[in-house]
């Protein structure tokens, strides 16, 4: 028996992901209520949470139809005022052709409604909230918009925390995050389109941009590469990120992301197209460039001399994060004629009792560094105060005592590590370029950190976005293309948009004359 | 993909050819020389070398480092360093060595040209090592003493000769490279700052005592730190230092003039067979200390000095000239250099009875003094 009932669930289930997968498209809906109703629980079968309440009319009992829904992502009270009582207690529904319409028009309250005759779209929209109503005899149903989700607060984002600056963050639903966008752009140019990601989760995408300030060329090539994404679902915008990336096993980024709408309206600005998921928090936007990783949204908040201070020691940052382990390691090991006489009798004491050679110290302690570093972050909050103490006490302190490791080497790597944490955009080529440069180094001294970071800058300078390079590699250079690179001019200096991004680069009709006044 | 990887892994080899002989050496695996004393045994005519090393073993963080000597003796120098090996453990390194004494006696009777022709061939010797002459019986004894400062002997003497130009100018540092290049340009004189040993609170230490000046590659005359001021006036290297002199007629020095600044610029003329020399001094100073301070300095006070101090540099000038034509009987001031400078066809006809010459060498010295500042309080 039970094996029976075994093999006939696996058939049901057999028939459901057949029908689903071929027949979803093109399958359309029956005239008789009965069967459309049939139909729709085979198609949900041993799914609970679907559930299907049929209505009749008091005035007209001819009048017989049914809603489907599924439980939770729907708001009781506007489906029991303004459609089950409607539907129940109206006098003037009667049984003709424009029935469909006749309800959709005076009876039922609501302010979206959608007419549909195809079952994938009944499929999709109850999955995602809405009520589908289905009325005896009419091969059609409206979809009935009563979504009702529970979703996080506007915070802060944790990763983007800021001093001075709007501090709204986005959330993991996709409407909210688009009224976010859509609030502080009040212009009809602003263009929002909808696009759906996953054959199984049928993600909600959009993409917005700002008609008239976009190219169309990185649009359509943007819609294209969309187009090719063939997935079983996508949950959170670094799927996209790397489907439709230039230069695939590059560890730099070729898209932007953030968590805040001032920056994606800031970009938007700019000529560049955003593409908002539902169900994540980060937005991207496209093309970047690679100053991009420099940049924050405190830049353009705060006054321009502090932050182009900041942005240059952000740069310095990257420069040191991945050359100076290899850099100690080469003089060390190789070119100790370049240390001044001093600063060498010290490392040489220092290193008299240490065990491991240099390079394995090194690697040894860069590891321990990232180890401590990726704890920090996922460690549960609770014992969050143990960990600095193990950090800074046994490894640091005890390992120089206990003469594990020479102390220049523990300096060395604190530094290096805590450079890397200023641009928390580049952690991956940070971490690739850091371990090939380092083992050039042991292996050719300085002459393989020459080799190694010639091929940095060589694969920096090709970086593509979107068949737009992210560094100018024209050789042109105006104030106008520099203003907001290495430096961040002021806002009255900046008065066009990138020219690689957009044609229409006027941003500032105020001349400086005016400004003067 | 596959033509990148290609290249990559060609390029990588490359580097493995191409990049000389350097190697992968642990920083504590070498002998840190900081200073070689090149002495040479009379009888056996062997080289006897002695290396002041830093001992890793006996530093510590807290007091420094310590240094030890490791003698060595061979043939020739080259030798004479790999014997030193067979007493240490560790590969000798030569990068940090900032001193080489050589020793009166080598610099008297052979010369120091094989000497440095061998050490600038050498790859890890700095060509700004200093070389330094040892006034004592040998030169291991001023590697020997014991600084009063550094732990190490040879860094002291370093230092010594580096802050010496600015506060006596008492001596003319000689680096490797310089009497490398000295010794090969015609006309031009060596000068080597020369160091003999003095008690210092009962602990013997190296002390700097004027110049060696050479002919050829020769040690042939030390002049002590009072004359050597004067020998830097004429050489141009007088960068500080202290001219003292007396105003009133007691004899007594009653007036210190600190030297800020000197220029010294030489002309010559060949008239008749001989050569005459024009020697201009422009110094700036301080006057900074006077015996009766309640008196105030006035115009008059300064003028009178200045008038003393040009005097006295002429007249100084004048017979340290008069002594290397008399005494010395060699032109240790280069003043055959500066005829080759700017006459080479001259120099030609007259180098080879060049010392005739510049006995014969006529001497026209202006002193220009100018007190900047009176360094006290009215």
């Amino acid at each position: 028996m039970a094996k029976d009932r075994k093999e006939q669930k696996k058939k049901i289930i057999d028939k459901k992901v057949s029908q689903i997968n071929n027949s979803l498209n093109k399958g359309t809906l029956f005239n008789n209520l009965k069967d459309n109703l049939s139909y729709m629980k085979e198609l949900f079968v041993d799914d609970d949470l679907f559930i299907i309440r049929e209505i009749e009319n008091n005035f007209n009992p001819s009048f017989r139809c049914a809603i489907a829904y599924c439980e939770g992502l729907i708001n009781p009270n506007i489906i029991n005022e303004s459609i089950i009582k409607p539907l129940m207690i109206s006098k003037n529904i009667k049984k003709d052709d424009t029935l469909i319409d006749h309800l959709a028009k005076r009876i039922i309250q609501l302010y979206n409604i959608k007419k549909t005759k195809i079952i994938k779209d009944i499929v999709e929209s109850v999955t995602y909230g809405d009520v589908i109503l289905f009325i005896d005899g009419i091969a059609e149903v409206l979809i009935l918009n009563v979504k009702k989700f529970e979703a996080r607060s506007l915070t802060e984002p944790e990763n983007e925390k800021i001093l001075i600056g709007p501090r709204e963050g986005f959330i993991e639903f996709l409407p909210t995050n688009l009224s976010l966008i859509r609030r502080r752009l009040r212009t009809n140019k602003l263009k929002f389109k909808y696009l759906s990601f996953g054959d199984k989760t049928n993600t909600q995408a959009c993409i917005c941009y700002i008609d008239g300030i976009v190219d169309n060329k990185i649009l359509t090539e943007l819609y294209k590469r969309l187009k090719k994404i063939k997935i079983d679902g996508v949950i959170d915008t670094n799927y996209i990120t790397e489907l439709i990336k230039d230069n695939r096993f590059s560890p730099y980024r070729t898209t932007g992301y953030t968590e805040k709408p001032d920056v994606v309206v800031g970009k938007l600005l700019e000529g560049r197209i955003a593409i908002v998921l539902d169900g994540s928090p980060i937005v991207l936007t496209i093309p970047y460039f690679f100053v991009e990783n420099f940049q924050t949204s405190e830049d353009y908040y705060m006054n321009f001399y502090y932050t182009s201070f900041v942005r240059i020691l952000r740069i310095l940052g990257y420069f040191f994060s991945i050359t100076v382990p290899a850099f100690y390691l080469a003089i060390i090991a190789f070119h100790q004629e370049l240390l001044p006489t001093p600063l060498f009798i010290n490392i040489a004491l220092e290193r008299q009792t240490v065990p491991l050679p240099t390079t394995l110290e090194m690697i040894v302690l860069l590891t321990v560094f990232d180890i401590l570093k990726e704890a920090g972050e996922r460690m549960p909050k609770g014992i969050g105060q143990s960990l600095p103490i193990v950090g800074a006490i046994v490894i640091g302190q005890a390992a120089v005592e206990a003469k594990l490791v020479a102390g220049p080497m523990i300096i060395i790597v604190t530094f290096t590590g805590i450079t890397s944490l200023l641009i928390p955009k580049l952690n991956a080529p940070i971490i690739i370029f850091q371990i090939m440069l380092l083992l050039l180094s042991t292996t050719l001294g300085l002459f393989g950190l020459t080799i190694g970071l010639s091929y940095i800058i060589i694969h920096t300078l090709n970086l593509k976005s979107f068949g737009i390079s992210q560094i100018n590699l024209t050789g042109e250079f105006k104030y106008q293309t520099l203003k907001d690179t290495i430096f961040r001019a002021p806002w009255w200096q900046m008065k066009k948009r990138p020219k690689q991004i957009t044609k229409n680069q006027i941003r500032m009709q105020q001349t400086e004359a005016k400004q003067n006044v | 993909m596959y033509n990148k990887i290609k290249w990559t892994i060609m390029t990588l080899l490359l580097g493995l050819s191409l990049t000389g002989c350097w190697d992968y050496i642990g920083i504590d695996e070498m002998t840190i020389v900081t200073g070689i004393a090149i002495d040479k045994n009379q009888q056996t005519q062997n080289y006897e070398l002695t290396f002041e090393t830093i001992s890793l073993m006996e530093s510590t963080k807290e007091e420094g480092f310590k240094t030890k000597l490791i003698e060595a003796t061979g043939k020739n120098l080259l030798d004479t360093i790999r014997n030193a090996k067979k007493r240490v453990v560790d590969k000798l390194y030569f990068s940090d060595m900032k001193t080489i004494v050589i020793s009166n006696e080598i610099a008297k009777t052979e010369g120091i040209g094989a000497i440095i022709n061998a050490l600038i061939g050498d790859a890890e010797i700095r060509e700004k090592t200093n070389i330094i002459i040892s006034q004592e019986e040998t030169a291991k004894q001023i590697l020997n003493a014991k600084g009063i400062d550094n732990p190490s002997t040879a860094y002291e003497v370093r230092k010594i000769i580096d802050n010496d130009n600015d506060v006596t100018s008492s001596t003319k540092p000689l680096f490797l490279y310089e009497a490398f290049n000295t010794l090969r340009e015609p006309g031009a004189s060596l000068v080597a700052p020369a160091f003999h040993l003095v008690k210092n609170d009962d602990i013997i230490t190296p002390e700097l005592n004027g110049i060696g000046v050479f002919k050829d590659d020769k040690l042939i005359y030390y002049i002590d730190s009072i004359d050597s001021k004067y020998f830097l006036f004429i050489a141009d290297k007088v960068n500080g230092g202290v001219i003292s002199l007396s105003t009133d007629n007691s004899g007594k020095d009653n007036i210190a003039l600190k030297i800020s600044e000197n220029r010294t610029s030489k002309k010559y003329s060949y008239n008749n067979n001989k050569i005459k020399i024009e020697i201009t001094t422009i110094t700036k100073v301080d006057l900074h200390d006077a015996s009766d301070r309640l008196k105030a300095v006035g115009k008059k006070e300064i003028d009178e000095a200045e008038k003393k101090a040009e005097s006295l540099i002429v007249k100084n000038i004048k017979q340290l000239v008069a002594k290397a034509q008399k005494e010395i009987n060699t032109d240790i001031f280069g003043f055959g250099n500066l005829v080759y400078r700017h006459d080479p066809l001259l120099w030609k006809k007259l180098k080879n009875n060049w010392d005739e010459v510049f006995m014969e060498i006529e001497l026209d010295v202006t002193s220009k003094v100018k007190v900047m500042n009176t360094g006290f309080t009215k």
